[in-house]
């Protein structure tokens, strides 16, 4: 079997399972290591007690007060990187569904598709998630705080995840060896699919546990149902 | 006691102690993103002008995490390392926050424990005295 039928066979179709095998147990793991816990324990009806509120001091549905909270928040301390980043994951993932070369095959394959954008448009989606990776890799060796806690590693994954892209872009525009970038294109991919839950990618699914499992000031939805062990 | 006076590092005991919590810290290790975004929430870090040893993240990693991956085979001299930086450069007020969702006190709290095995604690008297 020559390594293109390899890779654009069976190995796409293994590196799918590994993603949705492991991200599965990675959900055990999160449940097997924490424990539920009602939301707000202290806030449980008390009518015997007769206690009345206390009227509130701040109008915290002012303007004013909701800024002043905003600044505190992540965003609000980091806005660049919190605006790039955004971009970054949003395109990350839009990206490979709508562009058309992968809705053709999606359907040739399996029967099925993804709606499609105009190909200047995933391009430009495919630009920004190189520039957002760039902004990164310079964030990583510029920052202090971000360089002192950078490691080999965190190249290397910022590697795993520009390597498709590039390659793509160059394969689409056909610039180098159109064979080799469309091998590595498709290698580079499946390389990052399979790494997604076992690396430091899996904060991919712990951003979505953070914010709407585990319980804390800042859960989004029902206010989360989990504490850690 | 001094340092040099203090008997080996109980490797077995530090074994055991990371045993308990190997998957949290394993789980961790690997969920921190390296991005730094937990920094602003740490009160001594905007107190020690932006250092980043201050760091919530920096101080896990070189703490517990040096632990982790070194198996707990650590030096006298690289345990005091770990002690000041989970007393000296951490209070566990818990106000720490990690946009994904690590738990960094219980792991600061851990590297105490372990600390505390090997009779490596904070010497608060000395801190006193200066």
């Amino acid at each position: 079997m020559r390594i293109l039928d390899l890779i654009s066979g069976p190995m796409v179709w293994f590196s799918f399972i590994c993603f949705f095998c492991g991200t599965l147990y990675q959900v055990i793991v999160f449940y097997t290591l924490s424990k539920p816990r009602p939301r707000h324990p202290q806030e449980r009806p008390r009518p015997h007690l007769g206690l009345k509120k206390e009227p509130e001091i701040l109008d915290r549905t002012s303007l004013s007060y909701r800024f002043a909270m905003f600044r505190l928040t992540v965003f609000g301390r980091d806005p660049g990187m919190m605006i790039m980043t955004t971009i970054f994951h949003v395109t990350l993932i839009l990206t490979p569904f709508v562009v058309l070369g992968h809705n053709i095959l999606l359907d040739l394959a399996v029967g099925i598709s993804f709606p499609s954008l105009l190909e200047v448009a995933t391009d430009l989606l495919t630009l920004a998630v190189l520039a957002c990776c760039l902004f990164f890799l310079f964030r990583r060796l510029l920052v202090p705080t971000v360089r002192a806690i950078t490691t080999p590693s965190d190249l290397l994954m910022l590697l795993i995840v520009a390597a498709p892209f590039l390659t793509g872009f160059l394969a689409y525009h056909q610039i180098g060896n159109y064979d080799i970038m469309v091998l590595a294109h498709m290698a580079s991919g499946e390389i990052m699919i399979m790494a997604l839950p076992f690396t430091r990618f899996i904060h991919m699914i712990y951003f979505f546990i953070n914010r709407f499992i585990l319980i804390h000031e800042n859960t989004l939805g029902k206010g989360g149902s989990r504490v850690w062990r | 006691m001094t340092t040099q006076n203090k008997p080996d590092i109980d490797i077995l005991k530090i074994r055991e102690i990371l045993c308990e919590k190997k998957k949290e810290v394993a789980v961790s290790l690997k969920t921190c993103a390296h991005c730094a975004l937990c920094a602003d929430s740490c009160f001594l870090y905007r107190c020690r002008d932006n250092a980043p040893l201050y760091m919530p993240s920096h101080k896990f990693i070189n703490s517990i995490g040096t632990l982790y991956k070194k198996k707990g085979k650590v030096t006298r001299a690289e345990l005091e390392e770990i002690r000041e930086i989970v007393w000296k450069r951490c209070v566990l007020c818990t106000r720490c926050y990690c946009p994904l969702g690590i738990d960094i006190p219980s792991l600061i709290a851990l590297a105490r424990r372990i600390c505390r095995s090997q009779d490596v604690v904070h010497d608060f008297e000395k801190e006193k005295k200066g």
